[in-house]
Parts: C-alpha cells; sequence; structure tokens
C-alpha cells in the first residue's frame, strides 16, 4: 500500500523561510503501529536566495536527527526540488522528525550578520510531498489493540470502519452511533468514514453490534464458530463465495473484527458503551464479559479541551507542561482550550492568565515573552532584567472578545536576545533560557450561557447546540426515513459530532417520529421528501424565506452603518457582517437540492421557542451519505458559517456555500426569563415600540392616580395650580 | 379626563399590568447593540417628547420620570447581573461599595421622583382682614447672637404686618440677654449681655411688642420658644395666641405675611402648619465666590421652590423653623417646638404628621433673610441640618413611625436618607483614582457597554433634572453644591451615626463681613483632591503605555475623572473668599422712581429708575443729563406693589456715569425712629419684590450645553482666582502688574516700543 501526502498534511504552515546563517525547519511524521513502513518518498520544493554563496550553502534532510540526504543551494537556480528516498529503517512507529536544515552563507570569509534580509530559504511545503509505501501488519487478538493499534490518531490516510446491526430500528442506530463515536474518538481528530451493514464488509475493520443470535448468524455465514465473551476481537473472517462453497474460513489478518454484543438489550448496550468509553491497555485477551460500565459524570462542560466558566485551569490541567524556552528562537508552545460556544463573551470581562516564570540572567532588555491568542499577539511580558529575574503571579488580562467561541490556541513566543550581538562576534546563546511553570493558571471568567442562533459555526467548533450536553442528553436525532443511508448519514454526522465535542452520546435519544417531548433540541436526518411539513415550513427550505442572491445592485458598495463603526472603534475587532445588508437583492421562492448536494441548516424549532432545529437533508439517501462523507474533511467544515449551508460533492474536491437567512433567535440561561430575553432580542424594534407605548401609559396612569389623590386631597380647598413654572 | 370616572379597580389592574411589563422589559437581557440603540432612542424621546407633550406638564414631567426610572432600571440591572464579578477582595470591596453608592443615587433618584410627581403652586388666599373671628396670633423672634440692629428690623417689620393689632403679639425671645450670661464670669461678656438685654428690652418698649429671655440657655432655640411658650420662671403673661408664627431673627417679614397664610388655618380644622420659603437677600459664599447671585438660581431655590411644592401635594410640607404658623392647640399637644435632635423644627412637623394633622405650603417669599456669609459658616449650617436629619432617621425612624402615610413615610424617607450624600459623592470622587492610580478594576464596564447603559442613564437623569429643577438650579450645580459639602459631611455623619444624641445645636454666623479676599480654613481638603487629579493625567498616559489593553478602562476613568475635576475647580473657586465691605446687602432691585432735586426755580422731578437698595441706601439710575452731587439732599417718591407711596430722603454719596445713564449712590437720611419704621416698610415690606426677583433668576434657564459651558467657565474663573489670590499671600510684594493683565500690557509696550 501507498499513501502520498502534502506536508501541510502533517500540520504545517504552506511555507516557512528560514534565515540567517544556519535554520531549521521540523515536521512531525505521525507512523501507527499498523503500518510496517516499507520506503518513503521525499519530495521537497524550495526557494533560496540568489545572494547565496554556491560552495558554502546547503540543505539537508535529517530524519530523527540522522542526515539523509543534502543538496547545494544555487543562486543561478534558485528554485529547488528535492527528492529523497528515506531509509525505512529510520522510520519508527510514533512521530518522526523530519527536518529541514539550511546553513547559508554570502560570503567566504563565513560571516553572516544576524539581520541580512538576502540570506534565505523558503521551503514549499505546499508543494513539498512524502510518499510512503508500506504493509498493513496483522492485527493483534487483543482488547488493547482496539485503541493503540486498530483506531489510531497517527493513521492519517482515509480511515473506514464498517458497522453491522441486526436491522435499522432506532436501538440499534443508537447502538451503530455510540459505537462509532468510540471509534471516532479514537482517531481523535482523523477522518473515519463508517458504512452501515447487515453484512460484513471485505478490506476494512468490522464491528458486529446486537445480541447473541445475530452475531452468531453474521459469523454463521462466514463458519467461525461463536466467540466468548460479550465484547472482542478477531481477524476479519472472509466470506467469498468460492471460500464459504469449499466451507473453509479465510481470514483476513490486516483487518479487525469487532463485536459488541449481548443476551439482551441492556447488556448490548453496555457493551456499546464500554465500547465507546474505554481504551482497555492492560486488556490482552481478545475478548471479554463487560459486567457493568460506570459512565462519568457529563456536565456541560465536559470533553475535549473544553473550559468552564468561572473555573480556574492550572496550564498542566490544560495540556501544558513545565516548559522551557532556550535559545536564540526557540519556537512556539502553547496550549488550545474550547470556550463553550454556548458562553456570551461579555465585552467587560476578561480571561485572567497569572504567570508562573523564571529567566536567565545576561539577556537584553528587549528579551520578552509573547502571547499570542490563535496566532494573533495580544498581551507579552518583559524578561529583560540583566540579572534574570523570576515573576510569581504576573497577571495578564485579555477582553473576551479576544476570544473567539469554540477553540482557542493560547501560545507563547519566548524572543531571548543575547547581551552581546555583533556581527561576526562569537555569539553565545546558550545561556538564553526562561521556564513557563506549569501550575501558571488561566482564569475563566464566570459568563453566563446565551448565544445568538442559528450559526452552523457553533455547531460545527463543539456541536452546540444539539451537543449543547457533551452526551446529547437534550438532544433527539430525527431520522425521516428508514434506508440505510439515512441511517448511515447519521450514525455518521453523531461520530463527527461526538469527535468534536470528546464524549460519546450516551443520552442521545433517536426516533423515526416527530417526538411528544417538543423541549429538546433536533437534529433531523432525512431525504426531501420524507421531511415533516412542519419542519420544513419552519426551515430555510420553506417558499417564505427570502434568498439572497450572491450579488450586489450595481455600483453599490459594502458599507458597515453606524453602529457598526463605533464597535470596530470601541472593540477593535468586528465580527464579519453574515447578514445581507438590503441593498442586496434577494428573491422569494421554493427550494430544491440537487442530486451530488446536501443541505445543511439550523433554525428555530417550531415545536418550542429557544431549541433548535439542525436538518441535514439531500435528494437521496445516497446524496446525505455523500453528504457526511465530506464532512469529514475538516477543510470542509472550517469554511462552515451561517445557518444554511450547501455542500456539492460531486466535484473532484467538495464545495460549499453558505448563507444567512433564517431569523435570529437566543438559546441559553441568561436571566429568570430566558424566554423574554429571546424574545425582545428576536425582534428588537417591536420590543421597543412595544415599550415606549407601555411607558407612556405607565405616566398616564401615574397621571390619573395623582389626579385621583388631588382630588382627594384638595376636595375641600382652593384648588392649587400645578406647578409648571420649571417647564420649558 | 377625569380620571374619578374610571374605576379603581380597572385603573389598578392596568397599573399592575404596565408595572409587569415596566419591570419585565426593564430586567429583559438586550445585547449592547440592541441597548444602546433603544437607550439612546429613549434619550432621544426625552429631547423630542419635551415638545410632543408640552401640552400638558404634569404628563410630560411623568413621562420623562417613567423614561429615566425605565433607563435606571435596567441600568442597575446590567450592573447587578454583568459588571460584579469577585477578582480580589480589595477590589471587589470596592466593586461593592461604588454598586451600593449607585443604588443609594438610584434610589434617591426614585424618592425624588415620588416627591416631585406632582408640585403644586397654591394660589395666595389672603383674608379679610375686617373679619371679627380672625384667630389671634402671637409672633416669637428667637435671637441669641444677632446684631440689636437685625433684631430691631425683624421685630419692627413684623409690627407693620396687616393684621389686626389686638390680635396680634409679638415677643423678642432674647437667649442673648439671660440671666446666664448677664452673670458669665468673663466680666466682658456679661457686660455686652447686660448691655443687649438692655437695649432689646428698650426696643421692645418703643415697638410696642413684648420681651421675654429666661434664666439659662438651655435646649437652644427650641428651648427658647418653649420656655417663652409655656416657662414658669417669671410672672410674665404667656403667649396664648390660637396661632404662631416663628420667625428667625434674620428673617424679616413683608407686611402681607399672615395675611396669605392665616387664611388656611380658617378652612382646615386639622391644619397645623402653613410654611413660607425662605428668601435670602445676600449671597451664599458659593454664589458670592463664584460670583453667580445676579443670574444663577440660589442654592435654597432647588428646596423652598420645587422640592417643597412637591412635597405639599403628599400633605408633608414641613417645619422650617421660621416663617411658618403653626396652631397652638397643635403644637401643644407636641409639647412645643420638639428638642431631641438639632433640626427640631422638622421633628416636630414629624410627630404632628404622624398624629394626622395636614400641612401647607404658601410659595410666595414673605421673609428677607440672610446666608451665612463664609464657607465654613456654610459648612456649619448644613452639617447641622445634616446631623439634624440623620438623627431623625435614627431616633424618629419615618418608615415605622405610627400615624404618618405611606407617601409622608416616603417624602420623611427622601428628606433624611439624602443627606448621605456626601458618602456617595466621595466614592464617585475617588472611583477614577482607584483603577488610574492602583489599577483596581472596580467599574467592569467596557467603553461600549458604558456608552449603552450608564451614560444614556445619565444624559436622561440630566434631561430629566434640568426638566424639573431647571428653574431654580442650573445644571451641574447639584453637583457643585454636593461636591463643596461632601468632604466635610462625613466626619459630621460619622460622628451622628456613632452617637445619635451627641450633636449640639450651632448657631449659624451671619451678617459678617469680609473686609479682603482670604483662604477658608476648611480649603486644605481639597488640595490633596486637586492633586490626585492634576496626577491623574500622566499616571493614566503611563498605565496606556504599559498596557494598551487597558484603554478601555482608562478612558473611562478619565472622561469621569476629568468631570471631578471640573467640580473639582469649581470648589477651589469657593473656597477663595472673597471680601465682601458692604455692612449691608444690597438687593438688585430695577423699579420706577421719582427724583425730587432742589434747584434754583424750585423742585425739579426726575424720572428715574432704582437699581438696588439696603437698609442704608439706594442706588439711583437716571438721565445722564442730570446734574447731582455728592453731599446733594434729594426727595425720592417711590410706590410698592401694593400701591402704597413713599416717599424717602436721601444724601447723594457718589455719581458715575455709565453708557447713556447716570449711576448715583444715596445714602438713607434717618431723621428720627420712626423713619427706620417707615423705610423698614419700604425695603422690606412688599413681598411681591422678593417674587419678582427669584422669577428674574429663575427665567435665566438653561440648557445642559449651556449649563456645561457656564460650569466649565466659572471652574476655570475661580481655579484662577484662586491661585492668583494664593500667589498674592505668598508672595506679598506681588503686585497687580505682575499678573496676567499687567503681563500683557507690560509685553504690548514691549511691542510697541519696537520700531
Amino acid at each position: 500500500m501507498s499513501s502520498e501526502s502534502a506536508l501541510t498534511k502533517f500540520n504545517t504552515p504552506g511555507t516557512v523561510k528560514l534565515e540567517g546563517e544556519r535554520g531549521s525547519y521540523t515536521v512531525s511524521i505521525p507512523l501507527p503501529d499498523r503500518w510496517l513502513v516499507k520506503g518513503a518518498t521525499l519530495r521537497l520544493a524550495y526557494t533560496n536566495s540568489t545572494a547565496l554563496l554556491k560552495k558554502r550553502s546547503r540543505i539537508m534532510v535529517h530524519v530523527n536527527g540522522s542526515p539523509v540526504a543534502q543538496a547545494a543551494l544555487l543562486p543561478e537556480s534558485p528554485e529547488g526540488i528535492m527528492t529523497v528516498q528515506l531509509p525505512a529503517r529510520l522510520l519508527k512507529t510514533g512521530y518522526n522528525n523530519l527536518s529541514f536544515l539550511v546553513s547559508q552563507n554570502f560570503s567566504d570569509s563565513g560571516c553572516v550578520p544576524a539581520s541580512l534580509p538576502e540570506v534565505w530559504t523558503s521551503l514549499n511545503l505546499f508543494e513539498s510531498s512524502l510518499e510512503l509505501s508500506y504493509e498493513l501488519r496483522d492485527v493483534p487478538l487483543s482488547l488493547n489493540s482496539i485503541s493503540s493499534f486498530l483506531f489510531d490518531s497517527r493513521m492519517y490516510t482515509e480511515n473506514q470502519v464498517h458497522l453491522i446491526v441486526e436491522n435499522l430500528s432506532t436501538e440499534n442506530t443508537k447502538l451503530a452511533s455510540l459505537a462509532a463515536s468510540g471509534v471516532a474518538l479514537r482517531f481523535d481528530y482523523r477522518p473515519v468514514h463508517f458504512s452501515l451493514g447487515r453484512d460484513l464488509q471485505q478490506g476494512v475493520d468490522n464491528i458486529i453490534i446486537g445480541s447473541s443470535a445475530f452475531l452468531q448468524s453474521v459469523l454463521d455465514r462466514v463458519k467461525v464458530p461463536m466467540p466468548s465473551g460479550n465484547m472482542g476481537i478477531l481477524h476479519l473472517p472472509s466470506y467469498r463465495e468460492n471460500d464459504l462453497k469449499e466451507k473453509q474460513t479465510f481470514y483476513d489478518a490486516q483487518h479487525g473484527l469487532l463485536y459488541l454484543t449481548g443476551q439482551n438489550p441492556e447488556k448490548i448496550l453496555q457493551a456499546a458503551e464500554a465500547f465507546s468509553l474505554l481504551s482497555l491497555p492492560l486488556q490482552s485477551k481478545a475478548s471479554a464479559d463487560i459486567e457493568a460500565v460506570a459512565v462519568p459524570e457529563i456536565t456541560r462542560y465536559s470533553g475535549k479541551q473544553r473550559v468552564a466558566p468561572g473555573k480556574k485551569y492550572r496550564f498542566r490541567e490544560l495540556g501544558f507542561p513545565t516548559t522551557s524556552f532556550q535559545g536564540f528562537n526557540p519556537g512556539n508552545r502553547g496550549f488550545s482550550f474550547s470556550m463553550p460556544t454556548s458562553l456570551l463573551l461579555m465585552e467587560n470581562r476578561s480571561l485572567a492568565l497569572s504567570f508562573n516564570l523564571s529567566y536567565a540572567s545576561n539577556m537584553r532588555e528587549d528579551s520578552s515573552l509573547k502571547i499570542l491568542l490563535n496566532g494573533r499577539f495580544v498581551s507579552s511580558i518583559p524578561v529583560g532584567d540583566v540579572m534574570g529575574g523570576r515573576y510569581q503571579g504576573y497577571k495578564i488580562d485579555l477582553p473576551l472578545f479576544y476570544v473567539k467561541p469554540g477553540l482557542n490556541t493560547l501560545e507563547f513566543h519566548a524572543v531571548l536576545t543575547p547581551l552581546h550581538t555583533g556581527d561576526c562576534e562569537m555569539l553565545q546563546t546558550d545561556h538564553l533560557a526562561l521556564t513557563v511553570f506549569d501550575n501558571s493558571i488561566m482564569s475563566v471568567p464566570d459568563v453566563p450561557h446565551w448565544a445568538e442562533l442559528p450559526n452552523l459555526e457553533f455547531l460545527m467548533d463543539d456541536g452546540f447546540p444539539v451537543a449543547r450536553y457533551p452526551d446529547f442528553r437534550e438532544t433527539v436525532l430525527l431520522l425521516t426515513d428508514k434506508t440505510n443511508e439515512t441511517a448511515t448519514a447519521a450514525v455518521n454526522l453523531i461520530a463527527l459530532l461526538s469527535q468534536k465535542n470528546g464524549v460519546p452520546p450516551f443520552r442521545l435519544t433517536i426516533s423515526d417520529t416527530v417526538p411528544a417531548d417538543a423541549d429538546k433540541e433536533l437534529l433531523v436526518v432525512g431525504a426531501r421528501e420524507s421531511l415533516p411539513e412542519k419542519i420544513i415550513n419552519a426551515s430555510q427550505l420553506s417558499p417564505a424565506i427570502q434568498f439572497p442572491v450572491n450579488g450586489r445592485l450595481a455600483g453599490s458598495k459594502e458599507e458597515n452603518n453606524w453602529l457598526d463603526r463605533q464597535k470596530e472603534r470601541f472593540l477593535a475587532t468586528l465580527e464579519p457582517k453574515q447578514s445581507f445588508p438590503p441593498d442586496r437583492a434577494g428573491i422569494t421562492t421554493g427550494y430544491a437540492t440537487s442530486p451530488r448536494t446536501v443541505l445543511l441548516t439550523e433554525f428555530e424549532s417550531p415545536f418550542k421557542a429557544m431549541r433548535s432545529i439542525v436538518l441535514f437533508t439531500g435528494n437521496s439517501g445516497k446524496d446525505l451519505v455523500g453528504g457526511v462523507n465530506a464532512l469529514w474533511d475538516h477543510a470542509l467544515r472550517s469554511k462552515i458559517k451561517g445557518d444554511r449551508v450547501l455542500i456539492d460533492f460531486g466535484q473532484t474536491e467538495p464545495t460549499l456555500v453558505w448563507d444567512k437567512t433564517g431569523a435570529p433567535y437566543y438559546s441559553g440561561n441568561i436571566s429568570s426569563m430566558n424566554w423574554l430575553a429571546n424574545l425582545v432580542n428576536s425582534y428588537p424594534k417591536a420590543f421597543f415600540a412595544i415599550m415606549l407605548a407601555v411607558l407612556l401609559l405607565t405616566a398616564f396612569i401615574l397621571l390619573l392616580f395623582l389626579k385621583r389623590w388631588r382630588h382627594k386631597r384638595f376636595s375641600n380647598d382652593t384648588k392649587p395650580t400645578e406647578n409648571d413654572s420649571n417647564a420649558d | 379626563m377625569n380620571s374619578n370616572k374610571i374605576p379603581l379597580p380597572l385603573l389598578l389592574l392596568f397599573a399592575i399590568l404596565c408595572a409587569s411589563v415596566f419591570w419585565m422589559g426593564g430586567t429583559a437581557y438586550l445585547s449592547p447593540e440592541k441597548q444602546m440603540i433603544f437607550a439612546w432612542l429613549i434619550v432621544g424621546f426625552l429631547i423630542v417628547g419635551q415638545r410632543l407633550f408640552s401640552f400638558n406638564a404634569s404628563l410630560l414631567r411623568l413621562i420623562l420620570m417613567v423614561l429615566t426610572l425605565f433607563l435606571g432600571v435596567r441600568y442597575c440591572v446590567f450592573r447587578f447581573t454583568q459588571t460584579l464579578s469577585y477578582t480580589s477582595f480589595i477590589e471587589f470591596f470596592f466593586v461593592v461599595l461604588l454598586f451600593v453608592t449607585e443604588l443609594y443615587a438610584l434610589t434617591i433618584q426614585l424618592l425624588g421622583m415620588f416627591v416631585m410627581a406632582n408640585p403644586i403652586d397654591r394660589p395666595l388666599q389672603p383674608i379679610d382682614l375686617d373679619d371679627p373671628n380672625l384667630p389671634t396670633v402671637d409672633v416669637l423672634i428667637p435671637t441669641y447672637n444677632e446684631t440689636e440692629q437685625m433684631v430691631a428690623i425683624t421685630a419692627g417689620a413684623a409690627t407693620l404686618m396687616n393684621y389686626p393689632k389686638e390680635k396680634l403679639n409679638i415677643y423678642i425671645l432674647d437667649d442673648g440677654g439671660t440671666v446666664q450670661k448677664r452673670t458669665d464670669p468673663d466680666p466682658q461678656k456679661a457686660a455686652a449681655a447686660k448691655q443687649r438685654h438692655e437695649t432689646l428690652k428698650v426696643l421692645a418698649e418703643f415697638l410696642e411688642v413684648e420681651y421675654r429671655t429666661r434664666e439659662k440657655n438651655i435646649s437652644a432655640k427650641a428651648g427658647n420658644i418653649n420656655q417663652a411658650l409655656y416657662g414658669d420662671d417669671d410672672d410674665q403673661p404667656r403667649p396664648n395666641g390660637e396661632l404662631v408664627l416663628i420667625l428667625d431673627c434674620d428673617h424679616v417679614p413683608t407686611r402681607d405675611l399672615l395675611e396669605n397664610t392665616v387664611s388656611h388655618f380658617q378652612k382646615d380644622e386639622k391644619l397645623f402648619l402653613v410654611q413660607t420659603p425662605h428668601f435670602f437677600i445676600n449671597p451664599d459664599p458659593i454664589e458670592r465666590n463664584l460670583g453667580t447671585f445676579k443670574n444663577i438660581p440660589g442654592e435654597n431655590e432647588v428646596f423652598f421652590g420645587a422640592v417643597h411644592l412637591g412635597l405639599d401635594f403628599w400633605n408633608t410640607s414641613y417645619f422650617c423653623g421660621s416663617a411658618a404658623v403653626l396652631k397652638r392647640r397643635y403644637l401643644d399637644e407636641a409639647g412645643g417646638v420638639l428638642g431631641e435632635t438639632i433640626t427640631e423644627d422638622a421633628e416636630t412637623a414629624l410627630f404632628l404628621h404622624g398624629k394626622g394633622y395636614n400641612s401647607v405650603y404658601v410659595n410666595r417669599p414673605m421673609v428677607c433673610g440672610l446666608s451665612p456669609e463664609t464657607f465654613d459658616d456654610f459648612i456649619v449650617q448644613r452639617n447641622r441640618w445634616a446631623q439634624g436629619m440623620i438623627q431623625i432617621m435614627l431616633l424618629k425612624n419615618p418608615l415605622t413611625m405610627k400615624g404618618l402615610s405611606v407617601v409622608q413615610k416616603i417624602c420623611y424617607c427622601n428628606l433624611t436618607i439624602y443627606w448621605f450624600f456626601g458618602l456617595a459623592r466621595c466614592m464617585f470622587f475617588i472611583a477614577p483614582f482607584l483603577y488610574i492610580f492602583f489599577g483596581l478594576q472596580i467599574y467592569q464596564a467596557s467603553l461600549f457597554q458604558c456608552l449603552a447603559y450608564p451614560i444614556p442613564y445619565v444624559a436622561a437623569s440630566m434631561i430629566l433634572t434640568n426638566y424639573v429643577f431647571g428653574s431654580v438650579r442650573h445644571p451641574f450645580f447639584s453637583e457643585l453644591y454636593e461636591m463643596a459639602q461632601s468632604l466635610y459631611n462625613i466626619p459630621a455623619f460619622f460622628s451622628v451615626l456613632l452617637r445619635p444624641r451627641a450633636p449640639k445645636f450651632k448657631v449659624t454666623p451671619k451678617d459678617k463681613s469680609l473686609t479682603a479676599d482670604f483662604l477658608s480654613p476648611i480649603a486644605y481638603p481639597f488640595y490633596f483632591l486637586l492633586v490626585l487629579s492634576v496626577a491623574m493625567y500622566p499616571v493614566a498616559l503611563v498605565r496606556l503605555l504599559m498596557n494598551p489593553l487597558a484603554w478601555n478602562g482608562v478612558v473611562i476613568c478619565l472622561v469621569w475623572g476629568s468631570f471631578n475635576f471640573l467640580l473639582l475647580m469649581l470648589c477651589l473657586g469657593i473656597v477663595w473668599e472673597r471680601k465682601q465691605l458692604r455692612k449691608k446687602h444690597r438687593i438688585p432691585l430695577e423699579e420706577a422712581v421719582t427724583v425730587k432735586q432742589k434747584s434754583a426755580g424750585g423742585e425739579e422731578q426726575i424720572h428715574a429708575h432704582t437699581a438696588d437698595i439696603s437698609e442704608e441706601g439706594i442706588g439711583l439710575v437716571l438721565p445722564p443729563s442730570v446734574v447731582l452731587q455728592p453731599g446733594e439732599r434729594i426727595a425720592i417718591d417711590a410706590e410698592d406693589s401694593t400701591g402704597k407711596k413713599y416717599t424717602l430722603a436721601a444724601e447723594v454719596l457718589r455719581t458715575s456715569q455709565r453708557e447713556n445713564e447716570m449711576y448715583v449712590g444715596c445714602q438713607f437720611i434717618y431723621d428720627d425712629e420712626l423713619t427706620f419704621l417707615y423705610l423698614t416698610s419700604y425695603i422690606y415690606g412688599d413681598s411681591q419684590r422678593w417674587a419678582d426677583f427669584l422669577q428674574k433668576r429663575r427665567a435665566n434657564k438653561v440648557s445642559l450645553g449651556q449649563g456645561l459651558v457656564e460650569v466649565l467657565s466659572l471652574g476655570l474663573k475661580g481655579t484662577y482666582h484662586h491661585f492668583k489670590g494664593l500667589s498674592k499671600l505668598a508672595v506679598p510684594g506681588l503686585k497687580k502688574q505682575y499678573m496676567t493683565g499687567g503681563v500683557w500690557n507690560r509685553l504690548r509696550s514691549v511691542f510697541q516700543a519696537r520700531p
């Protein structure tokens, strides 16, 4: 088997510029246990400066520290491509450092000033690639191989898993969703495509979920004896017709067959939950009897990298160990955290960082620790005391409007400069050091849950609103038809959302009819024809919805209104406008998807205010499967915005268009009268008008009361005049 | 619309519905953008509404109040739900302190709205002076250390009041000539007291009024009055009239005081009090030092020109110590003027309101009094009021007092807790410093949120205040008066809080003559604040440079601090006491008179008008062609608003030519004792004159923008005069020519000398 991947697939930028006398850049190449690498070919594209001295400028490739190739950087031929056969023996399971080093000179003296702009080489990682040829190793028949071998986040190629259920009942779909989520979570952030069927599928890993009788029936078809336990692993049996006729059982040892079974539905659910949840690293047996499963308490803030409002986190809890930055250009280190998208990121609240750090002596006064939030500089800490120093609780407040809903990355970049930096002087940089301790603290302010919806970006960030609770306890998955394709699409969608929020859908409810309990979020999956009328009418498929046409009135320019400009002035940031200004053309028409396209929309539930419906629909179940497979692509997902997304997967590369046309509504818990907050924010003009009228009426009623009082008090008196001498 | 035709239950139902929607709308969360639009829409409506609803002033006032209150509620909810978060103990302490201060301010505003919901101006109801059933009236003039001349004028003016003489008894109650005073161990003091005693006795005899004094000075003014009413330490008959008019010694009554007040007692059997406003002839120190007396309404006009009208509507007009007529029978029920607190007047009124009796306020200035002359005297007076009202709150607690109606409880509650303003004002002053100097984020709101919540609310409050009080209080003057008092108010506040019965009555010194400019001895705290305010700007700049992320907070605090700085500049102007050479205050007055000048051909009559008037003399404006020499005697024919004619003999002191007119300063000629009464009648007898004076000042209502310019200008001028004066004190040889004008003149001469 072989795979060729652009180097950008390994979490690298498109281009990397190496400057100065020496420079290097390292790409981390993951290799899973499952792959037995036979060979690897690197194709490295680069551009070097024409000012370099040919005989003293080199580019080298190292694998895990061993040099494997080098080439001269030619000034007369600045655009180079280096093709290197990487020795398979140097590539190990795990993460491999593929390093590109340059030594760059432009004069015979060997003296290159550090800041000379002509001395550079640019690595074009977009155009560079790594081709691996490998074989799949045999699957070890032990339960601990499920997470360390079968479903491994280091497998960066297309991953596919086949789920086998007895039928498409809601119970089985729930079990399939649990199992799929368990797999997706093990793959961490890698895409994995699930298919659903009643029979084994060759060439991919399979998971059978169902009763013992169903497991027996599936295995009987391939002449495999019934295994023990209610969770286990086998090699994938072959079911080629010829093999079966010869009554011989063949196994595909390179793929696994997992089974999650039990004597009764509870036991099957137990097995599925155990599978979705547990890694079983110490379980070397091929099967196990699951006696009981204790699912941990799931809160709104459980899950992948999610932080909770009003809490303090040590950096180590956020995945940042005590880290030393050493040398001249020690690079960025940091951590990611997910700010629940349902939170109201209030302008007057701050994310408070309290740093514990120490830094070395003999650094120049312009040394500092830069703090970057989502790649943007936000603050810095001076570390320029020549005697060195230590900070205990150095506080930095980052206004919450710097933080984006969903995943954020906080990075630290130590800019350390030695005291002596003269040209062609011996430059000692080994003493440059700064350590950020893992007991530094990030305090998340206490802010309420309140989000303006619809917003599919939130859905793609952390599953909100359908994964408001990460175990989907407030969500009903509504399957509007009972085809295999619809169920497959739904299972993929749930697995995808689970992978985003980090928790399997333990408490997801699946239904094939509109649920009686309307106070739930609805995830609706089904072909266009099968959708309930009430849902269609509430959605952006309703013919009453106005469609903005992608074009402006001729000659008109987009303008921010006065309020936007003031907000931009005062907040320094302005979210891109997602609504269509009135000078855009619009049409009102019905809406229908074409083949090989799917529509993902979000809108307020017609059954309960402040609840959402996320609708995933297409012309047919086949389109739904194609659409959900396209959604597994991170690059495509990252483009999703607005409240309506049309995904076209009929082309070589799937594409999407989005817009925002639905009426806004709100979700959350901001006051004792959330319904009112939703109403007034959704219909502000009506609110303004009503309130003004009520206030005027209040004044009038007060006047009537005062007149009554006046009449009572002065009935026997000469009537005093109302003192209006103060009025204009 | 006749409100009585609408069934009360229906009205209540609507009220409950409106209140519910008001509350829901006030507490509903709005995104900052929408809130900003909404809040400024309301502010816009407040401006436009003043024209739209100008046809009904009562309705308009209520509309402005309701809209402002709505913004206030929204702001308060925002502060409570979105800005109070714990960060550190010290920070949170101030966060809560500031929030409590704001809640106090909102409460005061709400209570103020209630009081001012429907101020009423009663028409004058003169009595029939020939009515044989008119009640007998005792006029009590308590005096302590005021000059004999002042007593003479007040008592003399009292004898001139339009009321049947047989039903009017006037008593000078002299606490400065008591036995205790006359036997003072200090012979000088004893001699002075004896002399005063004898002089006032002679005066009383001349005026045919009663003179009373007592053994000991106990319980200050209340004790003096009660001794006169109920004492038994001498054999003199006690006042036993049906009504009692109490006049402070410096409160000279006009002739119609009883005429316009007694009728109310005839109409309402349960009436215990008719209060009238206190009109002051002289500027208070703030008015004098800032030079605002002529054109800007005085400090007490808010109370007597607006608040008391509101209190009257709610039957809570209360006794202000003077210029008030009380029913003796009800006063007896209280045991006389109560003296548990040092605001005996309000305490007595509270007691009698609690008994179910009524009060009335007649909005006609019918006494002419004196304000304190110096800033420290002013502070002494205000601290007494503050301590007294807080005593009432602590010792009498109107909220729990039996007999008071709910509305009276609310009104008295407003009157008492208002005096906490010193604490609030200080908190508002130091709040921006806490952030600028110490980095304490005690106001956790972004600039955008400030523009959406507090600023429109403050703007609305200012619009409302300017509408309700604009004619009696120019914009930002309330803040100025409070700021000027607050620093000195706090020690007095805490002392009464800790020992509610400890405060003693301190007589406010009046009628002082200030011979030179000087720095008020209590001015020093303002220098400390000045240093902080000036230092605020560079520190803020440094904070901004060090932490650009903090610009939001820095801008908010700078704007806030700059407003405080403006008030501080005004305070600096106030504590630089300007000289007051004139012994008697001249009242600006423009009335037609005829000047009779003796000439060779007989007597020439010249039509002129007055410029000002005092007990000592009169300023006249004549045509420029008239020739008058200093020392020349003239006669002035004048007429007051009642048609009473006067011929006044005067001597020309000085003349000065002005644009198209000549100003002549004259001194009255006192031929005999009766001239004194004649002049008193002319100068102090006509209440219309005081009403016109107030009306003229109140006509100068300004907009908020004009008000800001006005205080800015006054602040700059005041600060300039302050430091100019200080520099003169510091460098005695520094002459005027070295100050700005002189410097410019010197420079100009240099420029002019160039070829």
